[in-house]
């Protein structure tokens, strides 16, 4: 599974890419990140956490239009491709699988919906 | 509030991450930096979001962002590679014929010279190296303290040595020396050596002198033994063998009637890089045979022989420089008392004694560590020099390459690839530079050898080799680093778009450099301006005497010339060439003996005190064209064998009033008791680096050593003259003489060098900074010459286009003389002290040296400018 390995961060970026669908780039993926995971985070991390990804080929990217307030540079969008959505789909997949194969005894809750 | 186009992100901090991000991130990230710092600023105002955006920034810090290495890097195939080097190098240095003479040349000076000091720093340093025992083996020094005076002097007498073996256990062996000068008779010729070494049997045990053929126990033991020097021995018996051969010396004979020495042995040569130097070794026991009372309790006070110690191992040479106090006190204790005169001892280790001890009577010539020093900078300054040359020339030329940079980029060279090759150029041009530096040491190593009065380098040798080699490489690298840098950095469009203005921050970097180069032509310059003047101050110095037409003649112990000197004199005199002829027992060269004198003070209370003293006879002051300021000359009447002569400087030491004063003053020495009759101008008789002392003259009763003639006409006419009468009355003498200015001139010796070496370096120097400034000039006049040609058909005169070329650089000199000035002058000012009589400095060497440096800057770049001024601007207009 080396190949395929995800990291939490990672995964978190590639779901809020999703999530934010055509207007996914750095600053937007890190203030969706902030709002859903409740936490700071760095301009840095994401941007080194976007390239890896897309190293990986689970991202892909396009430019977009030179803006003012970006001083006249372009927004660099990234998309999740079908293998990056493959991927967070066994992953997702797996996880399912490990919460039934907990026995009811063993946790006191119970996830509500998956 | 304000629109965001007018706050920016602090570009500073961008750039910061510019200079290690990789390029595929920079739009990215620098556009969503910028979005968080508006966004910043609207909300939490301008220096918080500059501190975010600093703190964002510092993120980026992480190898993931770093610029990539192009994988293919490390498949390029290094050999051909450097062939293709080798191969532009070759065709560039055919191309720049004028640049490549000039850095290969400018280099391979600077080489030649730094090599050429280093050698001779190494051959002084490596002084008394070589001897094994060398860490264990200490000469006894001493400290006199009179009532007048205290000084420290190299020599002890005879019995202190055994003494100390005896009494110390610390101690395991002592060599004494007694340092002569002889005549040798062969069969019917006579020869005068002036390395005779009287020694003890543990010379050779002490030392690491090997001794050839002989006992080494026995060859020095019995009286009247010489052991000879190789060359020596071939010069006496060429190939025979001399063991037990007997040769006859005038010196500790009967009657000076000559004694036979048996040859015991063979030593080898003494090595040049010893401060022991002999031609000749010959037995202690001689001396101790024909001189009992030098081991008497008198003989402690024989003041004229050298002691060296061998410690045994682990014994702390200053624990037994502490018990030495309570030895001399038990020995000499109640004799010092009695005389008034204290000695102290001290120990000086072998290896230090050449470089640093300067004390009275040393065995033999010393070196001096402050030369040393001045010399490896002056090395190193002149290689710093040739290195700044081709620094220089090839950031200059870098216009010009920068095209070929830009096409080895576009071709898909990289930054390192370029850095490599002109780092690999300028090694090869060190390496042409150091062939060229070694054939050039070649031919000035005799002249090298000469000035620093050394014996022949060894160049060709593979230390020296590999250590040059190591320099001349590290000197390529150092000298190629910068222009490395520049050109690698250059992007391929500036490159071949020729933008003008480019290669500006190299330029004051050349500036910078021309600067350094002439604040030590200056220095070097004013310094030798400088020796100069103290030069001619010597020369014109008044010496109280009268140095010129003085021809001096040793006696070496000759008893027929002793016998006959009256009539010899007499048969002188009856020439019309010669003035005057006195006998006397020392020479006004090189400083004087000392003794303990009593006389009284100025408040009539008695003192002992040291003096100087010269024996001379009732004709001496009158040759020697010396002058009396009070009472009168000595006369040859017996009732003046105990009448003195004084110098003023001993009249105000004394604390009397005037020199007339002085007349009368009882006054005793050598033991004999009397007055002063007379005071006697000072005088020098030692070389300028001295303060003159108190001095006493008297006579000197039969023992002659000198024969000072005075003359007219040619020395050359007089020399032959007296050697005439010489060898007619004197058959069975040796004719030894010398004149008197040259022998005072020969007190300068070492000084002479020393400013020789300076004069050449300085020169080396000159030479390669003017180089540095015609190829700048050049290249200067060759980049504008376009703008030269429309100055000219705008009207523009010539003198006027040779202001435009040269004022720069003349600015630049104007610059490094005001640099230069003050560290020369402290220098110079040091230097200077040296001497108890000197010169004052003055601004006008400065001034000179200023002048000198702006004439050749002038003669250099006049020409290339002139080139440039004078051409048809048609010529340089119609190109491209």
């Amino acid at each position: 599974m080396k190949g395929t390995y995800l990291g939490e961060f990672e995964e978190l970026v590639l779901l809020t890419i999703g999530v934010l669908y055509d207007n996914a780039y750095g600053v937007m993926i890190k203030k969706e990140l902030e709002n859903q995971a409740g936490r700071k985070i760095s301009i840095g991390a994401v941007h080194a956490a976007v390239n890896r990804l897309e190293d990986k080929a689970y991202l892909e990217s396009y430019f977009g239009e030179p803006s003012k307030e970006r001083g006249g540079k372009r927004k660099k969008f990234y998309k999740v491709t079908t293998y990056g959505q493959k991927v967070l789909k066994e992953s997702m997949e797996m996880r399912q699988r490990l919460w039934k194969q907990i026995p009811d005894v063993a946790f006191d809750i119970k996830p509500e919906k998956i | 509030m304000k629109a965001p186009k007018d706050i920016n992100p602090p570009e500073w901090i961008f750039t910061l991450i510019k200079n290690f991000c990789d390029e595929q991130f920079l739009e990215e990230i620098e556009g969503d930096l910028a979005e968080v710092f508006y966004e910043n600023v609207r909300e939490k105002g301008l220096l918080k979001a500059k501190l975010l955006y600093l703190f964002d920034a510092v993120h980026y810090f992480r190898p993931f962002f770093f610029k990539k290495r192009k994988k293919y890097y490390l498949t390029f195939n290094i050999v051909p590679m450097f062939k293709n080097y080798l191969l532009v190098y070759l065709r560039n240095l055919k191309r720049q014929k004028t640049q490549s003479i000039i850095n290969i040349s400018g280099l391979a000076l600077g080489l030649a010279s730094f090599a050429l000091v280093f050698l001779w720093v190494q051959f002084e340093l490596s002084y008394d190296g070589f001897h094994t025992k060398g860490d264990r083996i200490y000469r006894l020094a001493g400290e006199v303290k009179t009532e007048s005076e205290t000084f420290q002097q190299a020599v002890t007498s005879p019995p202190v040595g055994p003494q100390l073996l005896a009494d110390f256990p610390e101690v395991e062996a002592v060599v004494r020396f007694d340092r002569n000068n002889a005549v040798v008779k062969k069969n019917t010729t006579l020869i005068a050596e002036n390395n005779l070494l009287f020694t003890d049997p543990s010379f050779f045990n002490v030392f690491d002198f090997k001794l050839k053929s002989g006992d080494v126990k026995l060859a020095l033991e019995e009286p009247f033994s010489l052991v000879l020097s190789e060359s020596m021995a071939r010069r006496y018996f060429g190939d025979e063998n001399p063991i037990g051969e007997t040769i006859t010396m005038f010196l500790y004979d009967a009657g000076n009637q000559g004694a036979e020495y048996k040859i015991t042995g063979i030593v080898e040569d003494c090595p040049q890089n010893s401060h022991i130097q002999y031609e000749v070794l010959g037995s202690f026991s001689t001396l101790e045979t024909v001189q009992p009372q030098v081991l008497e309790s008198d003989g402690w006070f024989f003041n004229g022989f050298y002691t060296y110690l061998l410690l045994k191992e682990n014994v702390s040479a200053e624990l037994l420089e502490d018990k030495l106090p309570h030895f001399i006190n038990k020995y000499m204790g109640d004799s010092m008392k009695q005389y008034n005169m204290f000695y102290e001892f001290s120990l000086q280790n072998l290896k230090s004694i050449y470089l640093d001890s300067d004390l009275r009577y040393e065995l033999g010539a010393t070196g001096n560590r402050q030369s040393i020093w001045i010399f490896a900078s002056i090395g190193f300054s002149i290689l710093f020099l040739a290195i700044i040359n081709y620094v220089n020339l090839s950031t200059a030329i870098s216009v010009k390459k920068e095209s070929v940079s830009g096409i080895r980029k576009v071709l898909g060279a990289q930054k390192s690839h370029l850095f490599l090759q002109h780092l690999a150029e300028s090694v090869f041009t060190s390496l042409f530079a150091l062939l060229l530096a070694v054939f050039l040491m070649e031919i000035f190593k005799p002249l090298f050898s000469m000035i620093t009065g050394r014996a022949q380098l060894q160049i060709l040798n593979m230390q020296t080799i590999g250590s040059l080699l190591l320099v001349t490489i590290i000197a390529g690298l150092l000298s190629g680093i910068y222009p490395a840098i520049v050109f690698s950095k250059t992007s391929p469009l500036n490159s071949m778009k020729k933008l003008v203005g480019h290669g500006n921050k190299s330029a004051s970097l050349r500036k910078l450099l021309v600067v350094c180069q002439f604040v030590i032509t200056v220095f070097l310059l004013s310094g030798v301006l400088m020796i100069n003047k103290q030069f001619s101050f010597i020369k014109n110095k008044d010496l109280g005497l009268n140095k010129e037409n003085v021809l001096m003649l040793k006696v070496n112990g000759s008893q027929e010339v002793k016998d006959k000197f009256e009539v010899f004199k007499k048969v002188l005199l009856q020439e019309k060439n010669i003035s005057n002829v006195a006998a006397s027992r020392n020479v006004l060269v090189n400083g004087l003996g000392n003794s303990l004198a009593t006389t009284e003070n100025g408040e009539g209370k008695q003192i002992n005190s040291s003096l100087y003293n010269v024996r001379i006879d009732e004709n001496f002051l009158e040759t020697f064209g010396m002058q009396i300021v009070a009472g009168r000359n000595l006369s040859s009447s017996p009732a003046d064998s105990n009448a003195f002569l004084l110098n003023e400087v001993a009249v105000k030491n004394f604390g009397w009033q005037s020199a007339d004063d002085a007349i009368g003053k009882p006054f005793s020495q050598m033991g004999r008791a009397g007055n002063v009759v007379g005071v006697v101008k000072n005088f020098h008789y030692n070389s300028l680096a001295h303060s003159l002392e108190p001095v006493s003259l008297f006579l000197n009763g039969g023992n002659i050593t000198v024969i000072s003639i005075r003359f007219n006409g040619t020395p050359k006419e007089a020399l032959a003259l007296v050697e005439k009468h010489w060898e007619a009355m004197f058959p069975a003498s040796y004719f030894d003489y010398r004149f008197f200015d040259e022998a005072i001139q020969s007190q300068y010796e070492s000084t002479e060098r020393f400013s020789q070496i300076f004069y050449i370096f300085s020169i080396v120097c000159v030479i390669i900074a003017s180089m540095g400034l015609i190829g700048l000039v050049a290249f200067a006049t060759e980049q504008r010459k376009k703008e030269i040609s429309i100055r000219k058909v705008l009207g523009a005169s010539v003198p006027s286009i040779l202001w435009l070329v040269s004022s720069g650089f003349l600015k630049l000199i104007l610059i490094s003389l005001i640099i230069a000035i003050p560290f020369s002058w402290i220098f110079m000012d040091n230097w200077l002290q040296q001497f108890a009589y000197h010169t004052q400095l003055s601004i006008w060497i400065f001034v000179g040296s200023g002048i000198l440096v702006v004439f050749v800057a002038i003669l250099s770049g006049l020409l290339q400018t002139l080139k440039s001024a004078m051409v048809n601007p048609v010529k340089n207009l119609k190109s491209d």
